[in-house]
């Protein structure tokens, strides 16, 4: 979480407003004062705490309050201590300014034994209610954060959303792709005649694949088990039209199946990896999708024998898997691409193994 | 006698089905197959076959690529084959030419190889559609090219664009300079510039063309000329006349 930066403007809109409030007061106790200095008693008393105030700003903005928990007593104590000092040393200040303040002769030096004889009954009256302001700087610092906090959760949740319709969207698309369809439905009606039960087999493979979307995920994480189904609906409709030009290699070990990813995450690799890798090579390729676990992650890996990579060369659907990642693990996923001119591409997906924060 | 047709397409299937298609063309026989661009261009050149169906999406040279690379006037009666591309269907459309959209019925196939047919009888006094304004049409929608074919004494070669790494006019041809090694192309310096996307190429000199991705250096040289340094050392001379389109750098 970034610092909060406080608005400044209310902080001391704020403490003046209170100065002029406590001007009142004063004068509605004693009327016969002088409005000019009950103004400028209360304007540099206040505006003294508003100082003092600040230093309790900047300990919230480095140790804020995060939960109310009893862990966290070290916090609570921490600021406690600081509100008490603060107001504490804020009165002793303010004390000085009143009796500076209400002195006749401004310029003549205070008499020390008087100031001290007054000061446990000014600090009687005044402690608790500038305790009480402290903590009010301290409250107002941690609900403007809260509210921060909440609002910038509320846009990534809308970030990661538009992503996820993004990515189901390309997906939907690679389904729908014309080129990808009607050569299908030709291969289809080439088989027809020379081999009817890899028709049918091509048939029902285009069916489990385009009802993929129909029943698309609508939850943004589902079992490795589910997507690895979709990716390979399609490539065996790819390895069918390609025969001999495609081969797919898939090596996912069962205790992995289970685990969560984000839906159609691996889409854009795949098809990347048919695309840019494989398709553009006569002699075709060999297409591997490898998984493993690996220090507290799942490490999927996409390797073509294709063309390679090219860096700086990204498109939309490399853009989308790295801001679904971002939003959805908070750094802790990666994706890594390698590549060299005519050694393929090995594309490296780290997805933390236990489930992110509110999506378990 | 029978016409020998060439079945062109990158998927064993698709080529499957027109053989299978053709075999009720009692006159057509298939005289081979090619599964990609490059395969076909030297099927078309030594075979000389008498009709092509041909594919036009295809990995490295696609169908236009290919009826490029023959050349236009020496190409074959032609059965385009596509499954999807509006640019090509908007072109075969304006210039009267028939084509076959993936999947095609065999009532449809019929049809158009009967079309086929008769530009096959039609070619010989020359009446048969017009592949070169074809070709023309669509190199003003894409004008630029990722490969290049080049002729190596009988084998053909495809360069990749982003792999030349300068153009250098050697009189009637121009020589590519690639990864080490350098090719000859039977173009002007004009024609080739007009085929390469103009954000990777520049004209630097009247007889040079950089790759701007193999630029190491420009230094300051007599008379307003820049001396243009590449990554692999080479030395070439931006003269004053080119120098305005690297305004934002000079």
């Amino acid at each position: 979480m970034e610092r909060v930066q406080p608005k400044w403007g209310w902080y001391w809109g704020i403490w003046a407003l209170m100065g002029l409030y406590m001007a009142s007061w004063d004068l509605a106790m004693y009327p016969s004062a002088s409005l000019f200095r009950m103004l400028v008693l209360n304007l540099l008393q206040n505006g003294t705490w508003g100082l003092l105030g600040l230093f309790l700003l900047w300990l919230a903005n480095r140790r804020p309050i995060e939960t109310m928990a009893w862990s966290h007593w070290r916090v609570w104590a921490l600021h406690l201590l600081a509100s008490v000092a603060v107001a504490a040393l804020g009165l002793l200040i303010a004390y000085l300014i009143s009796l500076w303040v209400q002195s006749d002769e401004w310029k003549k030096p205070l008499d020390l034994a008087m100031v001290l004889k007054g000061l446990p009954r000014f600090y009687r009256a005044y402690f608790h209610t500038n305790l009480l302001f402290m903590w009010a700087v301290v409250a107002a610092f941690h609900g403007l954060r809260i509210y921060r906090k909440y609002k910038a959760r509320e846009v990534e949740a809308a970030r990661l959303e538009t992503r996820f319709a993004e990515a189901q969207n390309m997906a939907l698309r690679m389904q729908l792709q014309p080129h990808f369809l009607f050569n299908t439905l030709n291969s289809i009606s080439a088989l027809v005649h020379s081999n009817p039960d890899g028709a049918d087999e091509m048939i029902s493979r285009l069916g489990d694949f385009l009802r993929t979307t129909l029943d698309a995920p609508h939850e943004q994480l589902l079992p490795l088990r589910r997507e690895l189904a979709f990716i390979q609906d399609y490539l065996a409709i790819e390895q069918i039209r390609f025969q001999d030009r495609l081969r797919v290699e898939v090596q996912i070990p069962a205790d992995l199946q289970e685990h969560r990813v984000p839906s159609f995450i691996l889409q854009p690799l795949v098809e990347n990896a048919l695309k840019h890798g494989l398709a553009d090579r006569p002699q075709g390729g060999t297409l591997t999708i490898r998984g493993r676990k690996e220090s507290g992650s799942l490490v999927l890996e996409i390797q073509d024998d294709g063309e390679g990579f090219t860096p700086g060369r990204e498109g939309v659907g490399l853009a989308n898997v790295r801001s679904r990642l971002g939003l959805l693990y908070k750094g802790r996923g990666q994706l890594d691409l390698l590549g060299a001119a005519g050694r393929g591409t090995l594309v490296i997906l780290r997805l933390p193994l236990n489930p992110p924060e509110g999506e378990a | 006698m029978n016409l020998r047709a060439l079945v062109v397409d990158d998927e064993p299937l698709a080529r499957q089905r027109i053989r299978h298609l053709l075999r009720r063309a009692t006159d057509i026989d298939v005289a081979g197959e090619c599964a990609n661009g490059l395969e076909a261009v030297k099927a078309i050149e030594d075979q000389k076959p008498d009709l092509v169906f041909l594919d036009i999406q295809m990995p490295e040279l696609d169908g236009f690529g290919v009826v490029e690379a023959v050349g236009a006037e020496a190409m074959p009666p032609t059965l385009f084959i596509t499954a999807y591309d509006q640019h090509a269907l908007r072109a075969f459309e304006v210039h009267a030419l028939d084509y076959l959209l993936k999947p095609f019925s065999v009532e449809r196939f019929h049809q158009a190889l009967e079309r086929a047919r008769r530009w096959c009888i039609h070619q010989k006094d020359g009446t048969g559609p017009n592949l070169e304004a074809l070709i023309d049409g669509l190199r003003q929608e894409r004008p630029w090219v990722d490969r290049l074919l080049v002729k190596q004494g009988d084998r053909h070669v495809l360069v990749r664009t982003a792999a030349i790494q300068w153009i250098e006019a050697e009189d009637n041809y121009v020589r590519l300079h690639v990864e080490g090694t350098s090719h000859l192309l039977r173009q002007t310096m004009t024609g080739v510039l007009g085929r390469l996307n103009p954000a990777q190429f520049r004209r630097i000199h009247r007889s040079a063309i950089v790759n701007l991705d193999c630029i190491k250096e420009f230094q300051p040289w007599s008379g307003g000329d820049h001396l243009v340094i590449m990554r692999d050392g080479t030395k070439l001379t931006l003269s004053r006349t080119f120098r305005d389109q690297f305004g934002e750098w000079l």
